[in-house]
C-alpha cells in the first residue's frame, strides 16, 4: 500500500519558487489502479517522481507498506512518456537490464525475458535494436522491462501520450489484461480523462497552483471496459470539474490578454482533447 | 616532365632510383617504427585512462569544473610541441620527456570530449536506470559510459591523432630513436628517398589504425544507435 502523507514540494529556481504540491494526502491500496488527471503543470509528474524516489519532498512523506521511501528502488518500476530504452542494447538486453539490477538469479533471466516479451507480443523482435522498432513497440518493450523484475508498484507517467489513437487503444487493452493477471499496484498519470476512466479503479483529479487533490472518483464499472456509454458518463462528470481547473490555469498563463478574449470562455481546443483521442 | 625541374631534382627524385632506394630504406624502418609505436601506445593508453577519469570528474564536480574547466580548455588548444621545453626541464633528455609530450598533447582533448559526451546523455536514461535500482559505479559502467560512448569515441580518435602528432614533433626535435628520428636523419643526410619512405609509413600506420580500429567501432555504434540512416 502506498501512503502519501501531507506531501509538499517546492521547486526553487532563479525565477522564483514554485509550490508544485501542497499538503497532498493519498492512499493507493494493494493491487489498485489509480489514475491521476489534472491540468498541465498541476504537479502530476512531480507527485509520481516523489513516489518513485526521484525527487525528495520538502514536507511530508511517502510510505510503501509502512516504510518511508528514501530513493528509487526496483520494487517501484517507472514508465515515462518517452520509452527511455537504452539504444546501445537490444530489446532483449533492455529487459535483461532490469532483471540484473533487481538481482534476479541469472538462471531465470532467459525464461522471464521470453515470458514478458511474449506478453507484449514482441518476442519476434528480441534481437532488434531500439531504433529498429516503432514508437508503440518501444513503449511495449518499456512495459515488459518495467514488469519483468516483478515490482510491487508500477508508476506510469503519460506512457501512451505520444502514441496514435489506435496504438494507444491496443496498449490499453494490453495493460488491462496484464494488470488483471498480475494485480500490480498502479499509479497512472494522464491528461486524458477517457483513458483514466477506462483504466482506473479510481480517478484522482488534481488542481493546480499549488498542486492539490480536487476530487477522488471511484469508477464502478465492470472490466474489461470497452463499452463507451458508461465510460462517457464518468468522463462527462470529471470533465466538468477539470474544465474549471484548466480555465484557471489558462487564465493565469495568458494574464491580461484573457480580458480581451470574447465571453471569457476556454478557447477552443485547450480543454478539448482531454477527453477524446482514444 | 621531371626534366623541366633540372638535373638536380631528377637526381633526388628520379622515380625508379628513388623507389628502389626507398624499398631498401624500408628494410631499416621496422626498428624505428616499433620504438615509436611503443611510445605511442604507452602514452596514448595513459591519456585514455586519465582522460576518461578527468572527464568524469569534471562532469561530476561543479567545483572542479569551475577550477579546472578554463585551464583544461585553454591548455587543450596549446600545440603539443609547446610542452617540449617543460618536459626537457622536468625530465631531461629521457624517455619520460617524450611520453610526457604525448600525454600532454592528447589527454586534455580526451577529457573534454568525455565530459561533453556525458553531459549530452539524455537525463531520462539516468532516471530510468535509477528507478531500476542502478546506483554509483553500476550507473556509470552500465549507463553513463555506454550512453556517452559515441562522444567518447570521437574524443579518443581526436586524442589518437594528437598523440601521433605530438610524438612526431617530439621525436623530430628530440632525437632518440623512433620514426621522427628517421625523418630527421633523412633530412640531415639529404636522403629524399628515406624521407618519403618514412612518410609512407606514417600515413600507412595512421590509415591502418583508422580503418582497423576507429572506423570499425564507429560503424558498430552507428548501426546500434541507428545514426547511419539519413
Ligand atoms: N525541475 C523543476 N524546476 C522548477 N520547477 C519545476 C520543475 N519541475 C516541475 N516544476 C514546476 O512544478 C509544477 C508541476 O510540474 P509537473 O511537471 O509535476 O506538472 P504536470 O502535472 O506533470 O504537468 P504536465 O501535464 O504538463 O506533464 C509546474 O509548475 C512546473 O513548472
Ligand atoms: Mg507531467
Amino acid at each position: 500500500m502506498i501512503r502519501v502523507e501531507h506531501l509538499s514540494k517546492v521547486f526553487r529556481s532563479r525565477r522564483g519558487n514554485t509550490l508544485a504540491l501542497e499538503e497532498i494526502d493519498l492512499t493507493v491500496g494493494d493491487g489498485e489502479f489509480v489514475c491521476l488527471v489534472g491540468p498541465s503543470g498541476c504537479g502530476k509528474s512531480t507527485l509520481l517522481n516523489v513516489i518513485a524516489g526521484l525527487e525528495k519532498p520538502d514536507a511530508g512523506r511517502v510510505l510503501l507498506d509502512g516504510k518511508p521511501i528514501t530513493g528509487p528502488g526496483f520494487e517501484r518500476s517507472v514508465m515515462f512518456q518517452e520509452a527511455a530504452l537504452f539504444p546501445w542494447l537490444t530489446v532483449r538486453k533492455n529487459v535483461e537490464f532490469g532483471l540484473e539490477l533487481a538481482h534476479w538469479p541469472k538462471a531465470e533471466w532467459k525464461e522471464r525475458i521470453e515470458r514478458y516479451l511474449r506478453m507484449v507480443h514482441l518476442w519476434r523482435f528480441r534481437d532488434a535494436y531500439v531504433h529498429e522498432i516503432s514508437g508503440g513497440m518501444k513503449q511495449r518493450v518499456a512495459l515488459a522491462r518495467a514488469l519483468a523484475p516483478q515490482p510491487r508498484v508500477l508508476l506510469m507517467d503519460e506512457p501512451f501520450a505520444a502514441l496514435d489513437a489506435q496504438t494507444r487503444d491496443v496498449l490499453h487493452n494490453e495493460v488491462q489484461e496484464l494488470w488483471r493477471q498480475s494485480k500490480h499496484t498502479v499509479v497512472f498519470v494522464t491528461h486524458n480523462v477517457r483513458e483514466a476512466v477506462r483504466l482506473g479503479d479510481r480517478v484522482v483529479l488534481m488542481g493546480s497552483r499549488p498542486g492539490c487533490i480536487k476530487e477522488d472518483v471511484k469508477i464502478d464499472l465492470a472490466r474489461p471496459r470497452d463499452t463507451e456509454s458508461d465510460v462517457a458518463r464518468y468522463v462527462a462528470r470529471i470533465m466538468k470539474v477539470l474544465r474549471g481547473e484548466v480555465e484557471k490555469v489558462i487564465r493565469e498563463e495568458i494574464d491580461d490578454a484573457w480580458e480581451l478574449a470574447p465571453q471569457g470562455r476556454v478557447p477552443p481546443g485547450s480543454a478539448g482533447g482531454m477527453g477524446d483521442g482514444i | 616532365m621531371a626534366a623541366s625541374f633540372g638535373d638536380g631534382f631528377t637526381d633526388r627524385l628520379g622515380p625508379p632510383v628513388c623507389l628502389g632506394r626507398a624499398c631498401v630504406t624500408l628494410g631499416s624502418l621496422p626498428a624505428g617504427v616499433l620504438v615509436s609505436l611503443k611510445r605511442l601506445l604507452l602514452g596514448y593508453g595513459v591519456s585514455v585512462l586519465a582522460g576518461l577519469a578527468l572527464g568524469c570528474a569534471l562532469w561530476r564536480s561543479a567545483l572542479l569544473r569551475e577550477l579546472l574547466g578554463p585551464i583544461v580548455v585553454g591548455l587543450q588548444a596549446l600545440p603539443s610541441i609547446c610542452w617540449m621545453p617543460l618536459a626537457l626541464l622536468w625530465f631531461g633528455l629521457s624517455e619520460s620527456a617524450i611520453l610526457f609530450v604525448v600525454i600532454a598533447g592528447s589527454l586534455l582533448s580526451i577529457a573534454v570530449a568525455t565530459e561533453g559526451g556525458i553531459r549530452n546523455v539524455p537525463p531520462v536514461y539516468l532516471r530510468a536506470a535509477r528507478t531500476m535500482g542502478a546506483r554509483g559505479f553500476t550507473l556509470y559502467r552500465r549507463v553513463v559510459v555506454p550512453a556517452a560512448l559515441p562522444g567518447i569515441v570521437t574524443g579518443m580518435k581526436l586524442g589518437w591523432v594528437f598523440a601521433w602528432r605530438a610524438l612526431m614533433s617530439g621525436e623530430l626535435i628530440f632525437v632518440a630513436g623512433g620514426v621522427g628520428q628517421l625523418l630527421r636523419t633523412g633530412q640531415e643526410t639529404n636522403d629524399m628517398a628515406r624521407v618519403l619512405a618514412v612518410f609512407a609509413v606514417i600515413i600507412a600506420l595512421g590509415l591502418a589504425i583508422e580503418t582497423l580500429f576507429f572506423a570499425r567501432i564507429e560503424r558498430r555504434l552507428r548501426e546500434r544507435w541507428g545514426t547511419d540512416r539519413a
